[in-house]
């Protein structure tokens, strides 16, 4: 979807008292024989107390996927420590009680109303991205052949025109598919995640993500601060229109999409010394300058698990919850490393009855063999929810 | 101290807890309760007052003995569904209480200076102690609780609240 949309109004809106969710969207063709309507892309906007949320579906299911573990976990607590609920967005998001209630059911009667169309693997759409700038390169040299033919008088009038509808149209073609978060800005505070002890997440996935692609990218909700940003912006980063990631999970052949998942996150790692840290942050710059990202360090997490097929049936052997559950805790544990080190990691983990039994290192750029050690340990140590047999395949980037 | 709401019969208890503090916030009583199983067509199953007491005395938390020892499913589906009938009907007063609740935390006030608080937390305090606790938990502090279950009534206050519920028991059950 493109933010032209936004010149028309919503498709749908679910206003509460406290949120209001605006959705536009793209339906598919395949919506005349269907119902609910199926929708191929879609743009939301959020306003919940005095924060503003808007991105795409992928950030929507995305959201929905925190905001309907959050609640499970809330009802499912022993006790509640506190009213105000910190969502673990890219910036933390604090919303009261009734603010979360709100969301909650929007985001469910949205679920009701229209059915996501898988997305395709993102390789095919870079192939079908390439194929249509190519053939809107064509067209556009047709048809600047044929006002060489025009007369003069005509060709003024005509390129100013049609040059003013083409940029246009370029613009929007090479905009990417979906809306790529902005920060505008972004707080050097390290983000801690709460001290709160997390239960293994429940498997039971709203069917809002069940019905969309297994992989919850990395992508981040933009926020938009209702409020100013303070005046010197410590920060500015701006991303470009392909998503940082580069580097997919490997597509999952499964007829259930629920079964599998895939989630990844970012974790800003915790403050190094003043000195250091501003070379960091220019190594970060040079790293990133292709992408003009300026973020002093990060750390994403992905993993990919893949259960035996008995497990799948079982209730509390999830991939969804586990790749949740060990992104979490590896940006938990490796996160607040303070070692200054860069580079990437694939570890291939093997689990049997919810032990983990093996850690191997399939590839790694890190040169650290301390950290690599602590990975080891951060993996061994993980609770894994239920008693799942099956492999993860686990890639760390630190930069 | 924490009062364990879940064991180690979690699925009775609760729902005997989500319904008394049903009572303590709207002040519904059991024909209030019945009123709600006829309209959901489960007369069959919580017919006459003496029946609900029955099922709500499975609870293992209750001091008085007298009430079933086994809850089945038919029975703890047809509690689920009443219990967020009840609360749909009274998320208006739900949802007040919450925003007093969400005030008074945001101006670190204590929350007995609301009124509708205030009462809730005294009924809540008198409900249990009545029923539940045991001589030696007379003088505990049973706030959180009465909180805790204020915030869950609140969730299961949606049309979807049934579903909520049913879940968390049975999670609570694993």
């Amino acid at each position: 979807m493109k933010p032209l949309s936004l010149l028309f109004a919503p498709h749908r809106s679910y206003h509460s008292p406290t949120s209001e969710l605006d959705i536009w969207w793209q339906k598919s063709k395949l919506s005349n024989w269907v119902e609910p309507p199926l929708v191929k892309n879609l743009y939301f906007h959020l306003k919940l107390g005095k924060s503003r949320l808007e991105g795409d579906r992928t950030q929507l299911e995305q959201l929905s996927h925190i905001i309907y573990n959050y609640t499970q976990e809330l009802l499912t607590s022993e006790e509640i420590r506190s009213f105000s609920h910190e969502l673990m967005l890219e910036k933390p998001l604090e919303v009261g009680t009734l603010e979360l209630f709100d969301l909650l059911n929007s985001l469910e009667e949205l679920e009701q109303d229209l059915a996501l169309l898988p997305l395709l693997p993102e390789v095919t759409k870079v192939k079908n991205d390439f194929l249509l700038k190519k053939q809107i390169y064509t067209q556009s040299q047709q048809v600047l052949q044929f006002l060489q033919n025009l007369p003069a008088w005509v060709k003024v009038g005509t390129t100013v025109t049609i040059g003013i509808g083409l940029s246009f149209g370029m613009m929007q073609l090479l905009m990417p598919s979906r809306i790529v978060p902005v920060i505008i800005s972004q707080e050097t505070k390290p983000i801690i995640p709460k001290s709160k002890s997390i239960k293994p997440l429940p498997q039971r996935i709203p069917s809002f993500l069940g019905k969309s692609s297994s992989a919850i990218s990395s992508s981040s909700i933009r926020i938009v601060p209702s409020t100013p940003p303070p005046p010197i912006p410590k920060v500015i980063a701006t991303v470009p229109p392909k998503v940082p990631e580069i580097e997919l999970p490997e597509p999952v052949p499964t007829p259930n999409p629920k079964l599998f998942g895939d989630l990844r996150g970012e974790f800003k790692m915790a403050d190094q010394p003043r000195a250091e840290k501003s070379r960091e942050e220019e190594d970060a710059l040079k790293l990133n300058a292709a992408r003009q990202i300026t973020i002093p360090k990060t750390l994403v997490v992905t993993s990919n698990v893949q259960l035996d097929r008995t497990d799948q049936l079982e209730r509390r052997s999830n991939s969804v919850d586990l790749n949740f559950s060990l992104s979490q805790h590896i940006r938990n544990t490796v996160g607040k490393s303070d070692r200054a080190v860069k580079g990437e990691v694939e570890i291939a983990v093997n689990l049997i009855n919810g032990q983990v039994n093996d850690v191997q290192f399939d590839r790694s750029s890190l040169g650290d063999n301390a950290l690599e050690q602590s990975i080891t340990s951060a993996i061994s140590s993980w609770q894994v929810p239920g008693n799942p047999n099956g492999k993860a395949k686990l890639t760390i980037k630190i930069w | 101290m924490t009062i364990k709401l879940w064991q180690p019969y979690p699925i009775k208890a609760h729902l005997d807890l989500v319904l008394l503090a049903l009572e303590a916030l709207t002040g519904v009583g059991s024909d209030g309760m019945l009123q709600a199983a006829q309209s959901l067509g489960l007369q069959d199953l919580l017919g006459d007052r003496v029946t609900l007491w029955r099922l709500r005395q499975s609870s293992p938390l209750r001091k008085s003995k007298g009430g079933r020892k086994r809850l089945e499913l038919d029975e703890a589906r047809a509690l689920v569904l009443v219990s967020c009938k009840l609360a749909q009907q009274h998320e208006l007063a739900i949802r007040q209480a919450i925003a007093y609740l969400e005030t008074c935390k945001n101006q670190k006030q204590a929350i007995h200076r609301s009124p509708v608080l205030a009462e809730y937390l005294e009924r809540f305090t008198e409900f249990y102690l009545e029923r539940i606790a045991s001589e030696t938990e007379q003088k505990q502090n049973y706030e959180n609780l009465a909180l805790k279950l204020l915030v869950d009534l609140l969730f299961y206050s949606a049309p979807t609240g049934s579903k909520r519920l049913w879940l968390v028991l049975l999670e609570q059950d694993l």
